[in-house]
Protein backbone atom coordinates (compact mmCIF):
# COMPACT_ATOMS: atom_id res chain seq x y z
CA UNK A 1 0.00 0.00 0.00
CA UNK A 2 1.41 3.34 -1.09
CA UNK A 3 1.61 6.35 0.87
CA UNK A 4 -1.14 7.87 -1.08
CA UNK A 5 -3.65 4.94 -0.34
CA UNK A 6 -2.67 5.09 2.97
CA UNK A 7 -3.29 8.56 3.56
CA UNK A 8 -6.55 7.99 1.97
CA UNK A 9 -7.43 5.34 4.45
CA UNK A 10 -9.61 7.55 6.96
CA UNK A 11 -12.99 8.06 8.00
CA UNK A 12 -14.93 11.40 8.45
CA UNK A 13 -18.30 12.98 8.73
CA UNK A 14 -17.18 16.28 6.25
CA UNK A 15 -17.06 19.36 7.97
CA UNK A 16 -18.77 22.19 6.69
CA UNK A 17 -17.02 25.12 8.19
CA UNK A 18 -13.37 26.15 7.87
CA UNK A 19 -11.00 24.80 10.42
CA UNK A 20 -7.73 25.56 8.83
CA UNK A 21 -5.81 28.31 7.05
CA UNK A 22 -2.84 30.01 6.11
CA UNK A 23 -2.01 34.00 6.80
CA UNK A 24 0.40 34.59 3.36
CA UNK A 25 1.60 38.29 5.00
CA UNK A 26 3.53 36.10 7.98
CA UNK A 27 4.28 32.59 6.11
CA UNK A 28 7.71 32.70 4.35
CA UNK A 29 7.28 29.39 2.36
CA UNK A 30 9.76 27.41 4.19
CA UNK A 31 8.13 24.37 3.39
CA UNK A 32 7.61 22.76 7.53
CA UNK A 33 4.05 22.02 6.91
CA UNK A 34 4.52 20.04 3.57
CA UNK A 35 7.28 18.06 4.82
CA UNK A 36 5.24 17.03 8.22
CA UNK A 37 2.13 16.52 6.66
CA UNK A 38 0.79 13.18 6.54
CA UNK A 39 -2.07 13.33 4.09
CA UNK A 40 0.28 15.70 1.78
CA UNK A 41 -2.58 18.59 2.28
CA UNK A 42 -0.13 21.52 1.70
CA UNK A 43 2.33 22.91 -1.31
CA UNK A 44 4.38 25.89 -1.51
CA UNK A 45 3.78 28.11 -4.48
CA UNK A 46 5.52 31.27 -5.33
CA UNK A 47 7.04 31.47 -2.02
CA UNK A 48 3.81 30.87 -0.20
CA UNK A 49 1.98 27.78 1.53
CA UNK A 50 -0.90 26.87 -0.86
CA UNK A 51 -4.60 25.48 1.42
CA UNK A 52 -6.11 23.00 -1.17
CA UNK A 53 -9.82 23.75 -1.76
CA UNK A 54 -10.21 19.77 -0.98
CA UNK A 55 -8.60 19.49 2.47
CA UNK A 56 -11.98 19.27 4.66
CA UNK A 57 -11.93 15.90 2.67
CA UNK A 58 -8.39 14.47 3.81
CA UNK A 59 -7.31 16.43 6.86
CA UNK A 60 -6.61 14.56 10.22
CA UNK A 61 -6.70 17.41 12.14
CA UNK A 62 -3.53 16.64 13.76
CA UNK A 63 -2.81 19.89 13.64
CA UNK A 64 1.10 18.89 13.39
CA UNK A 65 1.08 22.32 10.71
CA UNK A 66 0.32 24.43 12.72
CA UNK A 67 2.47 22.80 15.31
CA UNK A 68 5.11 23.00 13.67
CA UNK A 69 5.02 26.22 11.30
CA UNK A 70 8.04 28.76 12.65
CA UNK A 71 5.98 31.81 11.40
CA UNK A 72 3.02 31.00 13.24
CA UNK A 73 1.42 31.81 10.28
CA UNK A 74 -1.08 28.90 10.16
CA UNK A 75 -4.66 28.69 11.96
CA UNK A 76 -6.29 26.07 13.59
CA UNK A 77 -9.13 24.65 15.51
CA UNK A 78 -11.36 21.52 15.41
CA UNK A 79 -14.23 21.35 13.28
CA UNK A 80 -17.27 22.11 14.42
CA UNK A 81 -19.86 19.35 17.16
CA UNK A 82 -19.88 16.30 15.61
CA UNK A 83 -18.08 16.62 12.42
CA UNK A 84 -14.76 15.70 11.54
CA UNK A 85 -12.65 12.73 11.72
CA UNK A 86 -13.83 9.54 13.45
CA UNK A 87 -11.29 6.80 14.74
CA UNK A 88 -12.80 3.49 14.87
CA UNK A 89 -9.77 2.04 15.83
CA UNK A 90 -7.77 4.13 17.75
CA UNK B 1 -29.53 29.60 33.45
CA UNK B 2 -28.60 26.06 34.99
CA UNK B 3 -25.43 26.34 36.10
CA UNK B 4 -23.22 23.15 37.06
CA UNK B 5 -20.32 23.47 40.04
CA UNK B 6 -18.18 21.65 37.26
CA UNK B 7 -17.20 21.77 33.39
CA UNK B 8 -15.19 19.03 32.28
CA UNK B 9 -14.12 19.83 28.81
CA UNK B 10 -13.08 16.51 27.01
CA UNK B 11 -14.88 13.18 27.21
CA UNK B 12 -11.22 10.71 27.16
CA UNK B 13 -9.84 8.79 30.25
CA UNK B 14 -8.53 12.22 31.87
CA UNK B 15 -12.40 13.87 31.76
CA UNK B 16 -14.21 10.86 32.24
CA UNK B 17 -12.32 10.23 35.79
CA UNK B 18 -12.20 13.58 36.70
CA UNK B 19 -16.19 13.81 36.21
CA UNK B 20 -16.57 10.33 37.58
CA UNK B 21 -14.64 11.51 40.95
CA UNK B 22 -16.19 14.68 41.24
CA UNK B 23 -19.56 13.54 40.47
CA UNK B 24 -19.48 10.75 43.05
CA UNK B 25 -18.80 13.54 45.71
CA UNK B 26 -21.80 15.47 44.64
CA UNK B 27 -20.54 17.97 42.65
CA UNK B 28 -22.97 18.85 40.06
CA UNK B 29 -21.30 17.99 36.82
CA UNK B 30 -21.18 18.08 33.01
CA UNK B 31 -19.25 16.44 30.42
CA UNK B 32 -18.89 18.66 26.61
CA UNK B 33 -17.29 15.95 24.24
CA UNK B 34 -16.77 16.90 20.22
CA UNK B 35 -16.98 13.59 19.31
CA UNK B 36 -20.34 12.10 18.55
CA UNK B 37 -18.87 8.78 21.16
CA UNK B 38 -16.16 9.34 23.57
CA UNK B 39 -12.80 7.91 22.00
CA UNK B 40 -13.69 8.82 18.41
CA UNK B 41 -10.91 11.44 18.20
CA UNK B 42 -8.25 9.46 20.16
CA UNK B 43 -5.56 7.73 18.99
CA UNK B 44 -2.95 5.44 21.39
CA UNK B 45 -0.05 3.12 21.36
CA UNK B 46 -2.92 1.11 22.53
CA UNK B 47 -1.41 -0.15 26.17
CA UNK B 48 -3.25 0.36 29.35
CA UNK B 49 -0.08 -0.18 32.10
CA UNK B 50 -0.29 -1.99 35.02
CA UNK B 51 -0.23 1.51 37.48
CA UNK B 52 -3.81 1.92 35.69
CA UNK B 53 -5.44 -1.31 37.75
CA UNK B 54 -3.14 -0.66 40.81
CA UNK B 55 -4.78 3.00 41.66
CA UNK B 56 -7.81 2.21 40.26
CA UNK B 57 -10.04 -0.06 41.64
CA UNK B 58 -12.92 0.22 38.95
CA UNK B 59 -10.09 -0.65 36.29
CA UNK B 60 -10.59 -4.29 37.67
CA UNK B 61 -13.91 -4.32 36.03
CA UNK B 62 -12.40 -3.49 32.66
CA UNK B 63 -13.41 -6.33 30.52
CA UNK B 64 -13.42 -4.87 26.70
CA UNK B 65 -14.08 -7.16 23.78
CA UNK B 66 -11.04 -6.56 21.69
CA UNK B 67 -8.38 -6.32 24.63
CA UNK B 68 -5.20 -8.29 24.31
CA UNK B 69 -2.71 -9.23 27.20
CA UNK B 70 0.61 -8.07 26.62
CA UNK B 71 2.91 -10.65 28.69
CA UNK B 72 5.94 -9.99 26.67
CA UNK B 73 8.04 -7.26 25.03
CA UNK B 74 10.75 -7.47 21.89
CA UNK B 75 12.95 -5.02 21.23
CA UNK B 76 14.01 -5.86 17.77
CA UNK B 77 17.12 -3.88 16.54
CA UNK B 78 18.22 -3.38 12.57
CA UNK B 79 21.35 -2.26 10.57
CA UNK B 80 21.71 0.33 7.71
CA UNK B 81 20.61 -2.08 4.81
CA UNK B 82 17.36 -2.86 6.75
CA UNK B 83 18.28 -6.28 8.44
CA UNK B 84 17.49 -7.38 11.77
CA UNK B 85 20.56 -7.85 13.22
CA UNK B 86 19.37 -9.17 16.87
CA UNK B 87 16.55 -8.98 19.27
CA UNK B 88 15.56 -9.17 23.02
CA UNK B 89 12.48 -9.77 24.86
CA UNK B 90 11.45 -9.27 28.52
CA UNK B 91 8.78 -10.44 30.58
CA UNK B 92 6.85 -9.46 34.04
CA UNK B 93 9.17 -9.43 36.75
CA UNK B 94 8.43 -11.60 39.44
CA UNK B 95 9.84 -9.52 41.81
CA UNK B 96 7.92 -6.46 40.16
CA UNK B 97 6.11 -4.60 43.33
CA UNK B 98 2.62 -5.19 43.35
CA UNK B 99 0.15 -8.33 41.60
CA UNK B 100 -0.71 -6.55 38.45
CA UNK B 101 2.86 -5.52 37.60
CA UNK B 102 3.81 -9.10 38.38
CA UNK B 103 1.02 -10.46 35.64
CA UNK B 104 1.27 -8.34 32.53
CA UNK B 105 3.14 -5.67 30.92
CA UNK B 106 0.05 -3.91 29.57
CA UNK B 107 -3.37 -4.56 28.25
CA UNK B 108 -3.48 -3.43 24.68
CA UNK B 109 -6.75 -2.02 23.93
CA UNK B 110 -8.55 0.51 21.67
CA UNK B 111 -9.93 3.58 22.60
CA UNK B 112 -13.21 3.02 20.60
CA UNK B 113 -13.84 0.77 23.59
CA UNK B 114 -11.85 1.95 26.36
CA UNK B 115 -13.54 5.49 26.44
CA UNK B 116 -17.29 5.13 25.85
CA UNK B 117 -16.73 2.42 28.99
CA UNK B 118 -15.15 4.97 31.16
CA UNK B 119 -17.82 7.60 30.36
CA UNK B 120 -20.35 5.27 31.44
CA UNK B 121 -19.05 4.84 34.59
CA UNK B 122 -19.08 8.89 34.60
CA UNK B 123 -22.46 8.62 34.02
CA UNK B 124 -23.81 6.08 36.26
CA UNK B 125 -21.52 8.37 38.96
CA UNK B 126 -24.28 11.11 38.17
CA UNK B 127 -22.61 13.42 35.97
CA UNK B 128 -24.07 14.29 32.83
CA UNK B 129 -22.50 13.63 29.82
CA UNK B 130 -23.22 15.69 26.36
CA UNK B 131 -21.65 14.20 22.90
CA UNK B 132 -21.19 16.08 19.41
CA UNK B 133 -20.30 19.39 21.47
CA UNK B 134 -17.34 21.32 21.04
CA UNK B 135 -16.40 24.12 22.94
CA UNK B 136 -15.05 27.12 21.76
CA UNK B 137 -13.87 29.42 24.34
CA UNK B 138 -14.21 29.73 27.36
CA UNK B 139 -16.62 32.71 29.03
CA UNK B 140 -15.90 35.84 30.57
CA UNK B 141 -18.02 37.77 33.09
CA UNK B 142 -17.89 41.70 32.43
CA UNK B 143 -15.21 41.82 35.17
CA UNK B 144 -12.77 39.36 33.00
CA UNK B 145 -13.71 36.60 35.03
CA UNK B 146 -14.63 32.84 34.02
CA UNK B 147 -18.32 32.34 33.91
CA UNK B 148 -18.22 28.98 31.89
CA UNK B 149 -17.75 27.84 28.43
CA UNK B 150 -18.96 28.44 24.56
CA UNK B 151 -19.95 25.72 22.49
CA UNK B 152 -19.68 26.05 19.07
CA UNK B 153 -23.61 26.73 18.53
CA UNK B 154 -23.15 29.70 20.63
CA UNK B 155 -24.89 27.99 23.59
CA UNK B 156 -23.46 29.28 26.92
CA UNK B 157 -23.04 26.45 30.12
CA UNK B 158 -22.39 28.23 33.49
CA UNK B 159 -20.12 27.34 35.69
CA UNK B 160 -17.05 28.60 37.57
CA UNK B 161 -14.96 25.58 37.64
CA UNK B 162 -13.77 23.80 34.82
CA UNK B 163 -11.78 21.38 33.99
CA UNK B 164 -9.80 21.21 30.78
CA UNK B 165 -9.24 17.66 29.46
CA UNK B 166 -9.30 18.41 25.83
CA UNK B 167 -6.15 16.97 24.75
CA UNK B 168 -2.58 17.96 23.19
CA UNK B 169 -4.33 20.78 21.69
CA UNK B 170 -6.00 22.07 24.28
CA UNK B 171 -9.26 25.08 23.66
CA UNK B 172 -9.44 25.45 27.52
CA UNK B 173 -5.73 26.57 27.46
CA UNK B 174 -5.65 28.55 24.49
CA UNK B 175 -8.99 30.63 25.62
CA UNK B 176 -8.43 30.55 28.59
CA UNK B 177 -4.69 32.33 28.16
CA UNK B 178 -2.55 29.33 30.05
CA UNK B 179 -0.98 28.53 26.31
CA UNK B 180 -1.24 28.92 22.81
CA UNK B 181 0.25 25.99 21.69
CA UNK B 182 3.69 24.37 22.20
CA UNK B 183 6.76 24.58 21.64
CA UNK B 184 8.24 22.56 18.17
CA UNK B 185 10.80 21.33 20.03
CA UNK B 186 8.33 19.62 22.87
CA UNK B 187 5.17 17.81 20.85
CA UNK B 188 6.23 14.57 18.83
CA UNK B 189 4.01 13.48 15.55
CA UNK B 190 3.00 9.86 15.69
CA UNK B 191 1.74 8.13 12.25
CA UNK B 192 -0.17 5.01 13.02
CA UNK B 193 -1.84 2.19 10.91
CA UNK B 194 -4.39 0.20 12.27
CA UNK B 195 -4.47 -3.63 10.64
CA UNK B 196 -7.14 -5.66 11.04
CA UNK B 197 -6.85 -9.53 11.43
CA UNK B 198 -8.67 -12.59 13.32
CA UNK B 199 -8.06 -13.31 16.67
CA UNK B 200 -6.63 -16.79 15.65
CA UNK B 201 -4.45 -15.70 14.09
CA UNK B 202 -3.04 -13.08 16.11
CA UNK B 203 -2.91 -15.90 18.94
CA UNK B 204 -0.85 -18.20 16.90
CA UNK B 205 1.53 -15.68 15.08
CA UNK B 206 1.66 -13.60 18.75
CA UNK B 207 0.11 -14.60 21.85
CA UNK B 208 1.37 -12.66 24.63
CA UNK B 209 4.11 -11.19 22.97
CA UNK B 210 2.49 -8.42 22.15
CA UNK B 211 4.42 -5.16 22.24
CA UNK B 212 7.16 -4.89 19.37
CA UNK B 213 9.70 -2.22 19.03
CA UNK B 214 11.85 -1.89 16.03
CA UNK B 215 15.19 0.10 16.69
CA UNK B 216 16.63 1.24 13.54
CA UNK B 217 19.30 4.02 11.69
CA UNK B 218 17.04 4.63 8.76
CA UNK B 219 13.69 5.10 11.13
CA UNK B 220 12.55 6.92 14.49
CA UNK B 221 12.16 3.92 16.96
CA UNK B 222 8.73 2.13 15.97
CA UNK B 223 6.63 -0.21 17.14
CA UNK B 224 4.08 -2.89 16.47
CA UNK B 225 1.34 -3.05 19.37
CA UNK B 226 -1.72 -6.19 19.06
CA UNK B 227 -4.58 -5.99 20.31
CA UNK B 228 -7.19 -9.28 19.76
CA UNK B 229 -8.37 -8.79 16.68
CA UNK B 230 -6.20 -6.24 15.05
CA UNK B 231 -2.51 -4.53 15.38
CA UNK B 232 -1.08 -0.82 15.30
CA UNK B 233 2.31 -0.26 13.65
CA UNK B 234 3.81 3.27 13.86
CA UNK B 235 6.60 5.57 14.46
CA UNK B 236 6.93 9.08 15.49
CA UNK B 237 9.54 12.24 16.16
CA UNK B 238 8.97 16.07 17.22
CA UNK B 239 7.36 17.68 14.80
CA UNK B 240 10.04 19.62 13.73
CA UNK B 241 12.50 16.66 12.82
CA UNK B 242 11.71 15.58 9.91
CA UNK B 243 13.48 15.75 6.69
CA UNK B 244 11.44 13.65 4.47
CA UNK B 245 7.83 12.65 4.55
CA UNK B 246 6.92 10.77 7.57
CA UNK B 247 5.82 8.12 5.21
CA UNK B 248 9.20 7.40 4.11
CA UNK B 249 10.10 6.54 7.54
CA UNK B 250 7.37 4.40 7.82
CA UNK B 251 7.65 2.63 3.98
CA UNK B 252 11.57 1.85 5.26
CA UNK B 253 10.15 0.40 8.48
CA UNK B 254 7.32 -1.31 6.67
CA UNK B 255 9.84 -2.79 4.71
CA UNK B 256 11.75 -4.66 7.59
CA UNK B 257 11.09 -8.47 7.21
CA UNK B 258 10.16 -9.13 10.15
CA UNK B 259 7.19 -6.70 10.53
CA UNK B 260 6.49 -7.70 7.27
CA UNK B 261 6.02 -11.26 8.85
CA UNK B 262 3.98 -10.21 11.50
CA UNK B 263 1.83 -8.63 9.13
CA UNK B 264 1.76 -12.01 6.47
CA UNK B 265 1.42 -14.37 9.30
CA UNK B 266 -1.70 -12.53 11.04
CA UNK B 267 -3.15 -11.67 7.70
CA UNK B 268 -3.21 -7.97 8.63
CA UNK B 269 -5.37 -6.10 6.36
CA UNK B 270 -4.82 -1.87 6.71
CA UNK B 271 -7.79 -0.27 8.08
CA UNK B 272 -7.21 3.13 9.36
CA UNK B 273 -4.35 5.74 8.78
CA UNK B 274 -4.08 8.08 12.36
CA UNK B 275 -1.74 10.63 12.95
CA UNK B 276 -1.57 12.56 16.29
CA UNK B 277 0.53 14.83 18.63
CA UNK B 278 2.21 13.85 21.82
CA UNK B 279 3.82 15.60 24.35
CA UNK B 280 7.33 15.29 25.74
CA UNK B 281 7.95 18.05 27.98
CA UNK B 282 11.01 19.10 30.38
CA UNK B 283 8.29 19.90 33.06
CA UNK B 284 4.65 20.38 32.41
CA UNK B 285 4.91 24.21 33.15
CA UNK B 286 1.53 25.72 34.00
CA UNK B 287 -1.07 23.46 35.06
CA UNK B 288 -4.30 25.38 36.28
CA UNK B 289 -5.37 29.09 36.19
CA UNK B 290 -8.07 31.09 37.73
CA UNK B 291 -11.17 28.89 37.67
CA UNK B 292 -9.58 26.11 34.99
CA UNK B 293 -7.48 22.83 35.78
CA UNK B 294 -5.57 21.04 32.83
CA UNK B 295 -4.79 17.43 33.06
CA UNK B 296 -3.81 14.58 30.80
CA UNK B 297 -2.42 15.62 27.45
CA UNK B 298 -3.81 19.36 28.14
CA UNK B 299 -1.17 19.27 30.59
CA UNK B 300 1.46 18.11 29.12
CA UNK B 301 1.42 14.69 31.39
CA UNK B 302 2.34 12.40 28.69
CA UNK B 303 5.56 10.26 30.13
CA UNK B 304 8.17 11.85 28.23
CA UNK B 305 10.17 8.54 28.35
CA UNK B 306 7.98 6.62 26.59
CA UNK B 307 4.20 8.84 25.62
CA UNK B 308 1.88 6.85 27.82
CA UNK B 309 -0.80 9.14 28.31
CA UNK B 310 -3.90 7.32 29.49
CA UNK B 311 -3.20 6.18 32.95
CA UNK B 312 -1.64 10.04 33.71
CA UNK B 313 -4.68 11.46 32.25
CA UNK B 314 -6.63 9.28 34.55
CA UNK B 315 -4.51 10.41 37.71
CA UNK B 316 -4.59 14.04 36.72
CA UNK B 317 -8.29 13.98 36.54
CA UNK B 318 -8.83 12.37 39.62
CA UNK B 319 -6.45 14.83 41.59
CA UNK B 320 -8.12 17.46 40.12
CA UNK B 321 -11.53 16.90 40.80
CA UNK B 322 -10.55 16.45 44.26
CA UNK B 323 -8.82 20.26 44.26
CA UNK B 324 -12.25 20.99 42.57
CA UNK B 325 -14.37 19.70 45.46
CA UNK B 326 -11.95 21.44 47.95
CA UNK B 327 -12.60 25.18 45.91
CA UNK B 328 -16.24 24.45 45.26
CA UNK B 329 -16.81 23.84 49.32
CA UNK B 330 -14.67 26.70 50.42
CA UNK B 331 -16.16 29.05 47.88
CA UNK B 332 -12.52 30.15 46.40
CA UNK B 333 -11.79 29.20 42.45
CA UNK B 334 -8.88 31.57 42.36
CA UNK B 335 -5.57 30.23 40.71
CA UNK B 336 -4.01 30.95 43.94
CA UNK B 337 -6.77 28.50 45.52
CA UNK B 338 -6.07 26.03 42.04
CA UNK B 339 -2.04 25.82 43.15
CA UNK B 340 -3.07 22.85 45.02
CA UNK B 341 -3.52 21.06 42.59
CA UNK B 342 0.10 21.33 40.90
CA UNK B 343 1.09 20.31 44.54
CA UNK B 344 -0.93 17.45 44.34
CA UNK B 345 0.16 15.91 40.91
CA UNK B 346 3.83 16.99 41.24
CA UNK B 347 3.74 14.80 44.75
CA UNK B 348 2.11 11.96 42.60
CA UNK B 349 3.21 9.35 39.66
CA UNK B 350 2.82 12.39 37.40
CA UNK B 351 5.26 14.60 39.10
CA UNK B 352 7.83 11.50 39.91
CA UNK B 353 7.87 10.95 35.94
CA UNK B 354 9.15 14.36 35.53
CA UNK B 355 11.70 14.17 38.54
CA UNK B 356 14.44 13.06 35.70
CA UNK B 357 13.97 16.55 33.82
CA UNK B 358 16.39 17.47 31.30
CA UNK B 359 17.64 14.06 32.09
CA UNK B 360 15.19 12.10 30.69
CA UNK B 361 15.12 15.06 27.75
CA UNK B 362 18.97 14.38 26.67
CA UNK B 363 18.63 10.49 26.66
CA UNK B 364 15.18 10.91 24.22
CA UNK B 365 16.80 13.31 21.96
CA UNK B 366 20.55 11.62 22.48
CA UNK B 367 19.44 8.04 21.84
CA UNK B 368 15.40 6.97 21.87
CA UNK B 369 14.80 9.64 18.74
CA UNK B 370 17.98 9.64 17.37
CA UNK B 371 17.98 6.97 14.72
CA UNK B 372 22.18 8.22 13.99
CA UNK B 373 22.95 6.37 17.42
CA UNK B 374 21.42 2.86 16.07
CA UNK B 375 24.61 3.08 13.34
CA UNK B 376 27.00 1.67 15.97
CA UNK B 377 24.71 0.46 18.76
CA UNK B 378 23.17 -2.21 16.80
CA UNK B 379 26.42 -3.45 16.13
CA UNK B 380 27.90 -3.48 19.15
CA UNK B 381 25.16 -5.26 20.84
CA UNK B 382 25.37 -7.60 18.08
CA UNK B 383 29.04 -8.20 18.00
CA UNK B 384 28.62 -8.74 21.86
CA UNK B 385 26.72 -11.21 21.98
CA UNK B 386 27.76 -13.15 18.87
CA UNK B 387 31.53 -12.81 20.57
CA UNK B 388 30.10 -14.74 23.77
CA UNK B 389 27.64 -17.19 22.04
CA UNK B 390 28.87 -17.80 18.30
CA UNK B 391 30.30 -21.85 17.85
CA UNK B 392 32.10 -20.34 14.46
CA UNK B 393 35.25 -20.86 16.67
CA UNK B 394 36.35 -22.56 19.90
CA UNK B 395 35.01 -20.50 22.87
CA UNK B 396 38.87 -20.14 23.87
CA UNK B 397 39.27 -17.80 20.90
CA UNK B 398 35.99 -16.25 20.22
CA UNK B 399 36.53 -15.00 24.26
CA UNK B 400 39.61 -13.70 23.30
CA UNK B 401 38.95 -11.92 20.13
CA UNK B 402 35.96 -10.26 22.45
CA UNK B 403 37.80 -7.48 23.44
CA UNK B 404 39.61 -6.21 20.06
CA UNK B 405 36.43 -6.58 18.10
CA UNK B 406 35.11 -4.25 20.82
CA UNK B 407 37.41 -1.91 21.76
CA UNK B 408 37.14 0.26 18.73
CA UNK B 409 33.53 1.02 19.90
CA UNK B 410 34.48 2.54 23.00
CA UNK B 411 35.22 6.37 22.14
CA UNK B 412 31.07 6.77 21.01
CA UNK B 413 30.37 4.22 23.40
CA UNK B 414 31.68 6.10 26.28
CA UNK B 415 30.90 9.64 25.11
CA UNK B 416 27.27 8.33 24.36
CA UNK B 417 27.33 7.21 28.00
CA UNK B 418 28.55 10.58 29.54
CA UNK B 419 26.50 12.45 27.60
CA UNK B 420 22.86 10.95 27.56
CA UNK B 421 23.17 8.04 30.05
CA UNK B 422 24.68 9.49 32.89
CA UNK B 423 22.79 12.56 33.87
CA UNK B 424 19.85 10.04 33.60
CA UNK B 425 21.34 7.40 35.53
CA UNK B 426 22.67 10.01 38.37
CA UNK B 427 19.38 11.11 38.25
CA UNK B 428 16.97 8.41 38.65
CA UNK B 429 19.29 7.09 41.41
CA UNK B 430 18.36 7.13 45.14
CA UNK B 431 19.68 10.91 46.55
CA UNK B 432 23.61 10.09 48.27
CA UNK B 433 23.33 8.95 51.16
CA UNK B 434 23.17 10.90 53.86
CA UNK B 435 26.22 12.09 55.98
CA UNK B 436 27.38 9.38 59.03
CA UNK B 437 26.11 11.09 62.24
CA UNK B 438 28.71 12.82 64.28
CA UNK B 439 28.47 9.90 66.84
CA UNK B 440 29.38 7.28 64.25
CA UNK B 441 31.79 9.76 62.43
CA UNK B 442 33.96 10.69 65.30
CA UNK B 443 33.34 6.95 66.15
CA UNK B 444 35.29 6.10 62.70
CA UNK B 445 38.02 8.88 63.40
CA UNK B 446 38.90 7.61 66.26
CA UNK B 447 39.05 3.82 65.01
CA UNK B 448 40.50 4.86 61.92
CA UNK B 449 43.19 7.70 63.26
CA UNK B 450 46.22 4.73 63.72
CA UNK B 451 45.89 3.51 60.10
CA UNK B 452 45.39 6.60 58.39
CA UNK B 453 49.45 7.68 57.88
CA UNK B 454 49.49 4.04 56.45
CA UNK B 455 46.45 3.96 54.24
CA UNK B 456 48.19 7.88 52.58
CA UNK B 457 51.08 6.19 51.63
CA UNK B 458 49.33 3.19 50.17
CA UNK B 459 47.54 5.77 48.29
CA UNK B 460 50.37 7.46 47.52
CA UNK B 461 52.39 4.28 46.02
CA UNK B 462 49.33 2.57 44.47
CA UNK B 463 49.43 5.89 42.33
CA UNK B 464 51.76 5.12 39.97
CA UNK B 465 49.90 2.22 38.63
CA UNK B 466 47.05 3.48 36.48
CA UNK B 467 44.24 1.40 38.25
CA UNK B 468 45.72 2.95 41.54
CA UNK B 469 45.54 6.09 40.29
CA UNK B 470 41.39 5.88 39.83
CA UNK B 471 41.79 4.19 43.50
CA UNK B 472 43.54 6.99 45.50
CA UNK B 473 41.70 9.74 43.78
CA UNK B 474 38.18 8.39 43.76
CA UNK B 475 38.30 6.26 47.19
CA UNK B 476 41.13 7.40 48.80
CA UNK B 477 41.32 11.48 48.63
CA UNK B 478 38.32 12.99 50.64
CA UNK B 479 39.55 10.12 53.64
CA UNK B 480 43.12 11.58 53.39
CA UNK B 481 42.21 15.62 52.44
CA UNK B 482 39.95 15.38 55.66
CA UNK B 483 42.77 13.80 58.00
CA UNK B 484 45.43 16.24 56.51
CA UNK B 485 43.51 18.98 56.93
CA UNK B 486 42.24 18.24 60.23
CA UNK B 487 45.88 17.76 61.44
CA UNK B 488 46.31 21.20 59.97
CA UNK B 489 43.68 22.50 61.83
CA UNK B 490 45.15 20.66 65.04
CA UNK B 491 48.69 22.06 64.76
CA UNK B 492 47.16 25.39 63.71
CA UNK B 493 45.36 25.62 66.99
CA UNK B 494 48.41 24.74 69.11
CA UNK B 495 50.36 27.65 67.68
CA UNK B 496 47.86 30.13 67.85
Amino acid sequence: MNAKELAGLIHKTLPESDFLSVDESKCEGCGDCVVVCPVFIWSVDAGKAVLPDDYRERCLECGACWQVCPREAIAFDFPESGTGIIVFYG
Amino acid sequence: MKRYDLIVVGGGPGGSVAAKTAAESGLETIVLERGVKPGEKNVSGTGLSPKCFRDFDFMREMDLPRMRVATMATLHCSDEENVEKLNFSFSPSARAPYPEAREFLTKNVYRSELDPWLAELAQKAGAEFRTSTRVSTVDRGEDGRITGVVTDSGEKIAGDLIIGADGVISTVARTSGIRERWDPGEVAMILNVDYGATRESIDRAIGGNALHYWYSSLFPVGYTFFSAEGFHAGLGNYVNWWKKSPHYYLKQMFELEGVQRQIDLCGGKPREFQNHMVTFLLDPKTTYGDSVMLVGDAAGFACPFEAEGVYYAMYSGMLAAKVALEAHAGGDTSASFLGRYEKAWRDSPIGEEFIGGDAIDGFVRGIGFNPDVGRWVVPLLNDAAYGLLNVAESHTASARNLVPTLTPYLPVLVETLVRDLMPLANKIAEPPPKKPSPKVERLLRRVLSPVLPFLARRAARAKKSAYGEVLSDVVMRDFVQTYVDEKAKEAGGAIR
